[in-house]
C-alpha cells in the first residue's frame, strides 16, 4: 500500500482518497456459494454446447454423405465404357445341353435327308415274309418277319434330337428337351 | 482445508477440489469485489460482475502463467469483466448508486459534497485514467500492481495518473472548490 504523498496541490483529492480507502467494501453473504452456482451452470452450459457442436457436426457429415453419395454411384455412368454385367458361372450340364442344342442345329438339316431313305426303307420292311420252304421241313423261326426286319433296320437316332440325348444319356446328363 | 501458497491452492482447483475452489473465492472475494464496486458504483452490478470474474478465472485457471502472481491476474479479469459491464451499461442506462449512498460508508457532511463532485469528475473521465484513478486513490495500489493488473507499461500508469487528477482537480476548479494551485495544465 503506498501512502498518499502529502501534496497541497492535490489536497482535495488526498483527502477523498484517504476516506475511500478507510471504507471497507465486504461482499454480501452467501457470495461463494453464488460463484459455485454460476461454476456448475457454466459447466453445464459448456457441456451442453459441445454435445451440440458435436451433433450439428454428425448431421452435417450424414447430410453431406447422404448429398455426395448419389454422385459418386453416378460418376461411372459418365465413363465411356459401358459397364459389363458379370453373369453368373453356368453349369457344367447347362454348357453340355447348350452344346447340344448347337451341334442339333448345325446337323438337322443334314442328317434329314440323309435319314429319308433309311425311313422309306423301314417302312418297306413290314410286309417283307420269310421265304415260302421248297419241300421238307421250314428252317425258319416262328414268327413275322417283317416287323423283326423293321426293328432290325430302324438306326439306333433317326434324329439329331435323338442323337444328341443319347449321348448326353450316355454323359449321364439330363436329356434335352422337346 | 488450508492450502497455504496461491499455487498449491490453483493446483487442487484444477484437480476438482472443491473445497479449494471455495477457498481460492474466499481469498480473493474482497479484492475483487472491491474493485468492481469502485469502477461500476453499484453494489448489486458489483457483485453480479465480481462472480461472473469468478467463473472466467476458473475456465482459464489453467492459462494462468505460475510465475506471476496470481491476485493481479485476478485482478485484471475483474477489470476487464468491469469494463465490459460499463460498455454495456453505456448502451443501456441504468441508475447509479455512488458510494456515498452505500450503508456504512459515513461521509462527513462538509466532504459529502466533495466526494460527490469527484465522483463526478470520474464519470466524466476516459475509461483507462478512471481506473488508474481509482485504483491508485481508492484501493491504495502501487504503480506497478496497477501496471499489472492493466498489463501497460509503469510509465504509461504514472503519465495516465498525472492527467487523471488534473482533469478531476480541474473539474472541481470548474464547480467552485478553491484550490491553492492554478497549474493544472498536463504535461
Amino acid at each position: 500500500m503506498n501512502e498518499p504523498i502529502p501534496n497541497p496541490y492535490h489536497d482535495p483529492i488526498w483527502a477523498y482518497a484517504k476516506r475511500e480507502r478507510a471504507r471497507v467494501l465486504i461482499v454480501s453473504p452467501g457470495f461463494a456459494e453464488g460463484v459455485e452456482r454460476r461454476l456448475a451452470a457454466d459447466l453445464r452450459k459448456r457441456r451442453l454446447t459441445r454435445y451440440a457442436g458435436m451433433a450439428l457436426a454428425a448431421s452435417v457429415l450424414l447430410g453431406v454423405g447422404f448429398i455426395a453419395l448419389p454422385r459418386t454411384i453416378q460418376e461411372p455412368a459418365q465413363n465411356p465404357q459401358p459397364a459389363v454385367e458379370i453373369a453368373a458361372l453356368p453349369k457344367l450340364g447347362e454348357e453340355w445341353s447348350e452344346a447340344g442344342r448347337s451341334l442339333e442345329n448345325l446337323t438337322a438339316s443334314a442328317a434329314k435327308p440323309a435319314l429319308e431313305p433309311a425311313k422309306r426303307l423301314i417302312s418297306g420292311a413290314e410286309n417283307l415274309r420269310w421265304p415260302t420252304p421248297v419241300g421238307g421241313e421250314p428252317r425258319f423261326p416262328d414268327f413275322e418277319f417283317g416287323p423283326v426286319a423293321m426293328a432290325g433296320l430302324e438306326p439306333i437316332a433317326n434324329t439329331p434330337r435323338r442323337a444328341v440325348n443319347t449321348m448326353l444319356r450316355d454323359f449321364g446328363i439330363a436329356p434335352l428337351e422337346k | 482445508m488450508c492450502v497455504s501458497s496461491d499455487r498449491e491452492l490453483v493446483a487442487e482447483c484444477r484437480a476438482g477440489n472443491a473445497g479449494a475452489i471455495r477457498d481460492l473465492v474466499e481469498r480473493f472475494q474482497n479484492d475483487v469485489f472491491a474493485i468492481c464496486f469502485r469502477l461500476l458504483r453499484h453494489r448489486h452490478d458489483a457483485e453480479d460482475v465480481a462472480q461472473d470474474s469468478f467463473v472466467r478465472v476458473f475456465r482459464s485457471l489453467h492459462r494462468w502463467d505460475t510465475a506471476r502472481p496470481l491476485k493481479p491476474w485476478i485482478l485484471t479479469i475483474a477489470v476487464n469483466r468491469c469494463r465490459t459491464a460499463l460498455s454495456k451499461r453505456n448502451r443501456r442506462p441504468t441508475p447509479v448508486e455512488f458510494l456515498a449512498d452505500v450503508p456504512g460508508a459515513e461521509v462527513p457532511e462538509s466532504s459529502s459534497e466533495l466526494s460527490a463532485a469527484i465522483s463526478e469528475a470520474l464519470n466524466e473521465l476516459r475509461g483507462d485514467y478512471r481506473e488508474v484513478f481509482i485504483l491508485f486513490h481508492e484501493t491504495g495500489k502501487p504503480y506497478e500492481e496497477i501496471a499489472e493488473i492493466l498489463e501497460r507499461p509503469v510509465g504509461t500508469v504514472k503519465t495516465w495518473l498525472h492527467r487523471a487528477r488534473a482533469r478531476v482537480l480541474a473539474h472541481l476548479q470548474a464547480k467552485g472548490f478553491a484550490l491553492d494551485n492554478t497549474d493544472l495544465n498536463e504535461p
